[in-house]
């Protein structure tokens, strides 16, 4: 093939006739988009020509071979040939010659992944060097062992855009280099090794972002985050000295100390004990007037504070600095946050688009209708995955005037994804305020307990019509099971019962306990369902027996007609192809056409076209067929359904091959697909 | 109301206006000639061609238009393609090559979709030598060259 590799645009486009589609940027952009970074390398090699094609779209993303002399002197060498292509790189040590072969070898790179693993790695001023040098990073993220790594990590930061002769004097905001216009995103996530979580200091890292008015992203994990004290400030004050010398101490300081003045104007004004806070870190060496307009980092709009341990006062002098947040990640440990946190925090946050909270240890307390009647109307995302009884639903008497007030547009009705894990029972006033009020959801996470005590009192007339009736494509059901459960709570069928509401569900997430624990229940409405799931049961077993016993007559004739040795295995029907075909009469006349069967447990969703059955956790619980004849009688329209491994234990292969051999049987006519495992954005994370 | 449509070697084709309006471009064209029988010339796609490309475009007359989304990310995008498209494509590649080039020329995001994807499955999983023997193309590299890149694929074979 001979190309003329002049590009051409699609206007330009001549007859179609003996030209060629990689002649065209864009065809070949749209190709490109199909093939791995590797395959594009590959086409990069076939000829010239398509060497010069391809390689403007090569983009590779590497992670540094560090481990072992002979591997780190491989990957420098390909760093050496193909470092202009790489725009990502992990795990790097900011040793400086490593430093100085990627500034030389890798001048596109958008995204740097250090690792700080040795107290004395840090060199600031190779660090500093290679920022700025490296015109085009978006994406800075430190994974350090210590935190006096990270802090000096953030000496760098916050120093890199500026000459060094201005630091020490320089208090203008205005110095900002274009170059440092680039970094958009910093996260810094720390190892905890150890009991005591590694400390941060907020003022340090307000340096850094008032540094870089880009940065829109900020992610900080496994860190005990402070406001300075004075104690805090002394010990660093001599680490950062120990590390760096008396030049870099006296830089960092002057620029702490034009933070300390900033804040201490804002404070004056908003709060006199963080005036105290402030000072009391470092005594500022000039006058508190004139007042600086206070410190707002309007460019963060996603912050991420994962594994983090803070008080509530620096949490909401955090969210007050960053009014434009749109994504908040709060995974607080540890700490202290009452609901009355909740009204200050969001009063800051008024484009607020989605938030998470993750309460791992409690701490974390939140009245989650209180908290969506104070949220902006912004907020189309909640999710709380798993939690306690920290977070929760107080219930109408409680907060009777609020609720009244939000008839027309009560709290919760205008979110679109809610993802509701706090440990509540079926008949919890949160579960029936969800179903009534939350009218624009698409997807729904909901987990709750259907075993209850004995001495469990709710208050509970019945369940609501759900309001997302028209809106809801995706419901997951979790449930938390224990050894011991005691009683199956019977109002579970009526929740169930009112799924028959949602009529364009699309994807129905159910753990298979949950079938089993309903269809083995006592209610007489569901008796006579229950009687033909044990009859098919039976049916089965008798089958298989029947199975058995021709497989092991076959096996005895084969092995006397053959005069075979006796290893020959007597007891492998697939292998003997014995397989009994269903009787015309059995497939595809398992539930009645006409729907005048008895009841299902599981209501007709004609509109479901996947269901993932999930796994009970630490209960032992195995599949079984009973469960899909369940399914396949309540979704008529289903096209998938997805079993997790966990479902078939140890021996999961074979007793999945069982299993979808007598689901073909029976529903093959169906061309509904049994699958082994999770659907694939689960795997992703995507869920 | 059909729409005439003459190719390049000058053979006329009449569709309806839906299965014409498939393409972007002529969608545009009749917008702005408003509602007339003279035939729209479409001289850069040949008959046989376009009369592949009207057979696809009956084929999806009832699915949404695609828009261009700069947003789309394209480690999201699936290289799986329907059975009839997947059989659609099952020409020469001579005839795979004018397909993508007349639906880049006509505007047809989905065609276009399908012949781009059709091309990256082809290239998928071969080895240089057989990606060369697939479009008939010479190795035109000097021996030092092809020293260096070989080089440079063990970094595709490590991953």
């Amino acid at each position: 093939m001979s190309i003329n590799c002049s590009v051409i645009t699609k206007h330009e486009q001549p007859h179609t006739t003996g030209w060629h589609p990689l002649h065209v940027p864009e065809i070949v952009a749209m190709i490109v988009s199909r093939l791995t970074p590797q395959e594009i390398l590959l086409c990069r090699g076939i000829s010239k020509e398509w060497r010069e094609i391809f390689s403007p779209y090569l983009q590779l993303h590497a992670t540094y071979w560090n481990h072992g002399a002979v591997y780190k002197a491989k990957f420098e060498a390909r760093l050496e040939t193909l470092g202009q292509f790489v725009q990502s790189l992990k795990q790097v040590y900011p040793i400086p010659a490593d430093l100085e072969r990627i500034e030389r070898t890798c001048p596109e790179l958008r995204s740097i992944s250090f690792f700080l693993h040795n107290k004395g790695m840090v060199k600031t001023q190779a660090l500093i060097r290679f920022l700025e040098a490296m015109s085009r990073l978006e994406r800075i993220e430190v994974f350090s062992h210590h935190d006096q790594m990270v802090t000096a990590f953030l000496f760098s930061l916050a120093t890199y855009q500026l000459p060094q002769s201005r630091l020490p004097s320089s208090s203008s905001s205005s110095t900002l280099s274009p170059r440092s216009l680039a970094l958009n995103s910093l996260a810094i996530k720390a190892a905890q090794r150890t009991m005591a979580f590694p400390v941060m200091d907020w003022s340090l890292l307000e340096i850094v972002l008032k540094k870089h008015p880009l940065i829109t992203e900020l992610t900080l994990q496994n860190i005990a985050l402070k406001k300075g004290s004075s104690g805090q400030g002394w010990a660093r004050s001599l680490a950062l000295t120990s590390l760096f010398g008396t030049r870099v101490q006296r830089s960092w300081d002057s620029m702490r100390d034009k933070v300390a003045v900033i804040q201490a104007g804002m404070s004056g004004r908003e709060r006199e004990d963080d005036v105290t806070t402030v000072l009391s870190f470092k005594e500022p060496t000039r006058p508190v007037t004139p007042v600086p307009a206070p410190v707002i980092f309007g460019h963060i709009e996603t912050l991420v504070l994962d594994r983090i341990r803070l008080d509530s006062d620096l949490l909401t002098s955090i969210l007050s600095r960053c009014p434009a947040i749109r994504t908040l990640h709060l995974g607080l440990l540890g700490s202290d946050i009452s609901t009355q946190v909740w009204s200050r925090c969001l009063s800051n946050c008024r484009q607020l688009a989605s938030i998470t909270v993750k309460a791992e240890s409690g701490g974390l307390h939140m009245d989650v209708v209180q908290f969506w009647s104070l949220a902006p109307t912004t907020l189309k995302t909640f999710h709380v995955p798993h939690s306690g009884r920290e977070i929760f639903f107080s219930t109408p008497r409680h907060n009777k005037n609020q609720f009244s007030q939000a008839l027309q547009h009560p709290p919760g009705s205008i979110l679109v994804s809610l993802e509701l894990c706090i440990d509540i029972l079926v008949v919890d006033w949160g579960v029936r305020y969800v179903m009534e009020h939350c009218r624009s959801l698409e997807r729904l996470v909901l987990g709750f307990q259907y075993f209850v005590d004995w001495e469990v009192d709710v208050d509970f007339e019945c369940f609501p019509a759900w309001a997302c009736s028209k809106s809801l494509k995706t419901l997951e059901l979790r449930s938390i099971y224990r050894r011991y459960d005691q009683h199956f709570d019977e109002r579970t069928h009526e929740f169930m019962r009112r799924l028959e509401d949602l009529k364009v569900l699309e994807t129905m997430v159910l753990p298979a306990k949950l079938i089993s624990d309903l269809s083995e229940s006592q209610d007489p409405y569901y008796e006579k369902f229950k009687d033909l799931l044990d009859q098919l049961d039976h049916r089965a077993v008798l089958r298989d027996q029947e199975m058995a016993q021709t497989a092991s007559l076959s096996g005895y004739s084969f092995s006397i007609d053959r005069t075979t040795s006796l290893s020959t295995s007597a007891a492998t029907p697939a292998l003997t192809q014995h397989t009994e075909q269903p009787t015309s009469s059995e497939q595809g006349h398992v539930w009645a056409q006409d729907g005048a069967g008895p009841v299902n447990v599981i209501p007709p969703l004609p509109s479901v076209k996947e269901v993932v059955l999930t796994s009970t956790g630490s209960i032992q619980f195995q599949m079984q067929m009973r469960y899909l004849h369940v399914l396949m009688e309540a979704l008529p329209n289903v096209k998938t359904i997805w079993t997790p491994m966990e479902l078939y234990n140890l021996d999961c292969l074979p007793r999945f091959k069982h299993i979808h051999g007598r689901f073909q049987e029976l529903y093959g006519w169906t061309d509904v697909e049994l699958n082994l495992g999770v659907p694939e954005q689960w795997i992703n994370g995507d869920r | 109301m059909p729409v005439v449509l003459t190719s390049s070697d000058s053979e006329t084709f009449t569709v309806d206006k839906e299965v014409a309006e498939r393409s972007i471009l002529i969608k545009n064209m009749i917008e702005d000639v408003g509602e007339s029988d003279s035939p729209i010339p479409l001289p850069n796609v040949s008959s046989a061609v376009l009369k592949k490309v009207i057979e696809f475009c009956d084929h999806h007359r009832n699915d949404p238009i695609q828009v261009q989304d700069e947003t789309d990310d394209p480690r999201k995008r699936s290289n799986d393609i329907e059975e009839w498209d997947m059989k659609f494509m099952q020409v020469d590649q001579e005839m795979l090559f004018e397909i993508i080039l007349a639906a880049n020329y006509l505007d047809i995001k989905t065609l276009l979709d399908v012949g781009c994807t059709t091309v990256a499955n082809l290239i998928k999983g071969k080895t240089p030598e057989e990606i060369r023997k697939l479009f008939n193309i010479v190795n035109d590299f000097t021996p030092e060259e092809e020293a260096q890149i070989k080089k440079e694929n063990e970094w595709a074979e490590d991953r």
